[in-house]
């Protein structure tokens, strides 16, 4: 899984996210907290229509009203985020994932119904810094032997720490850093294909 | 049913301190507004609906209409009574897809051509200003006045709420142009007593022909 960093705008965006798609990642998570939610509806829109019937799933940060508007295949709540209970009633079928930062709350995302869960920081990240220090493979192991649904490994990921985080037991990987630069889209695609088998 | 009326108070908690979303609403509701918009960029998602479920539950009681500001999906949530969408936000033709014919959508504009545009779109009334200087925004344009106002609400087929530095000093200057009803914010917000300046603009508004 891609999460899009938020520096790019308009049809930047737009032919990122293509590029991606054509490149063969699975899933884009869409995050901009920074633009307005007529941009974020037109951006989601057309690069759905762009992506088409490809394999990439795209899933829209926080807005679920958004998601529904544009088709988009997921919502991802973020840790105060949109409630799973107000995904199902108004988009009962679309995939709903939900960032975590300790057991109790993958615990508790399970319970409430998020298809699939974000952990980390599992290494340390600039993007993440907020969240204080890198929470490491062992409590990645933790959350993932708790919890049935897919644990993605979230913060600092790259090729090299990929098998890492699969042998602690997670599902995938969600990157932002090494996909960010939209030069390096197909070195980037290449170092991690490699690792994950598909992405 | 679609009720909107003529004393519409928007809750900022971004211009003022001293209360919160909830507290204004109270007050609102006491004072007499007909309309409550709740506004707030900053809050998560989660507590922005726990607020507006609260609010939505006290307006109803109250009969008073209960808009959210820009978030779509936070008004169905909390069942809200409709949106307010400035133009950067979702388009008019979108948010009605989501809610509906019965549920309000108000447009933002800032000349005619824009009242048209949120008009032709199907927005049920339109928030037009500012009329008067205002602190509440950032506002690097001069303000509309009374005149281009009335011009506004002459050339329009749906209500008209003018916003912008409307004050109980102003209002009636400004229902004498024949817009539907006023928008307030920081002259209620950051007055020394809300609810009595609510109260002085309800009757500004309402006592008007007698």
């Amino acid at each position: 899984m891609v999460i899009t960093s938020g520096k790019l705008r308009g049809n930047e965006l737009v032919k990122h996210i293509t590029a991606l798609s054509a490149a063969g990642v699975k899933a884009i998570q869409l995050r901009e907290k920074k633009l307005q939610a007529g941009d974020l509806l037109l951006i989601t829109k057309t690069a759905i229509s762009k992506i088409g019937n490809s394999d990439t799933k795209l899933i829209v940060n926080e807005r679920l009203d958004i998601a529904i508007l544009s088709r988009a295949a997921g919502v991802h709540s973020t840790s105060n985020g949109i409630e799973n209970r107000y995904i199902r009633k108004f988009a009962p079928r679309m995939l709903s994932g939900k960032s975590v930062h300790s057991v109790n709350e993958a615990v508790k995302a399970e319970k409430d119904g998020y298809d699939y869960v974000l952990f980390g920081p599992v290494y340390k990240t600039p993007a993440k810094v907020k969240y204080g220090k890198p929470q490491g493979l062992k409590k990645l192991g933790e959350v993932c032997s708790s919890v049935k649904i897919p644990v993605f490994a979230v913060g600092g990921i790259n090729p090299q720490r990929i098998k890492k985080c699969i042998n602690a037991g997670a599902y995938g990987v969600a990157v932002i850093r090494e996909f960010a630069d939209t030069k390096n889209i197909k070195k980037a695609v290449k170092g991690f294909r490699k690792e994950l088998g598909s992405l | 049913m679609k009720k909107i009326g003529r004393l519409y108070l928007i809750t900022d908690t971004a211009i003022q301190k001293k209360y919160s979303h909830y507290q204004i609403a109270q007050f609102a509701v006491k004072g007499g507004a007909d309309v409550i918009q709740l506004r707030d960029k900053t809050l998560s998602t989660s507590e922005l609906i726990q607020t507006a479920i609260k609010i939505a539950a006290l307006c109803r009681k109250h009969n008073v209409t209960f808009l959210v500001n820009d978030r779509v999906d936070v008004a169905l949530v909390a069942n809200a009574d409709g949106v307010h969408l400035g133009k950067e936000d979702i388009p008019i033709k979108e948010a009605r897809k989501l809610l509906g014919k019965n549920k309000i959508i108000g447009g933002t504009a800032h000349s005619l051509a824009e009242a048209k545009k949120c008009e032709h779109e199907g927005a049920d009334y339109i928030g037009y200003g500012h009329i008067y200087p205002t602190k509440t925004k950032y506002k690097p344009e001069k303000p509309k006045g009374t005149e281009q106002l009335k011009l506004i609400v002459s050339k329009t087929g749906i209500p008209v709420i003018a916003i912008g530095g409307i004050s109980p000093l102003n209002i009636k200057e400004v229902m004498a142009t024949g817009v539907h009803g006023a928008a307030v914010v920081g002259s209620v917000l950051k007055s020394s007593n809300p609810l009595s300046t609510l109260k002085l603009l309800r009757k500004n508004i309402y006592d008007r022909k007698k």
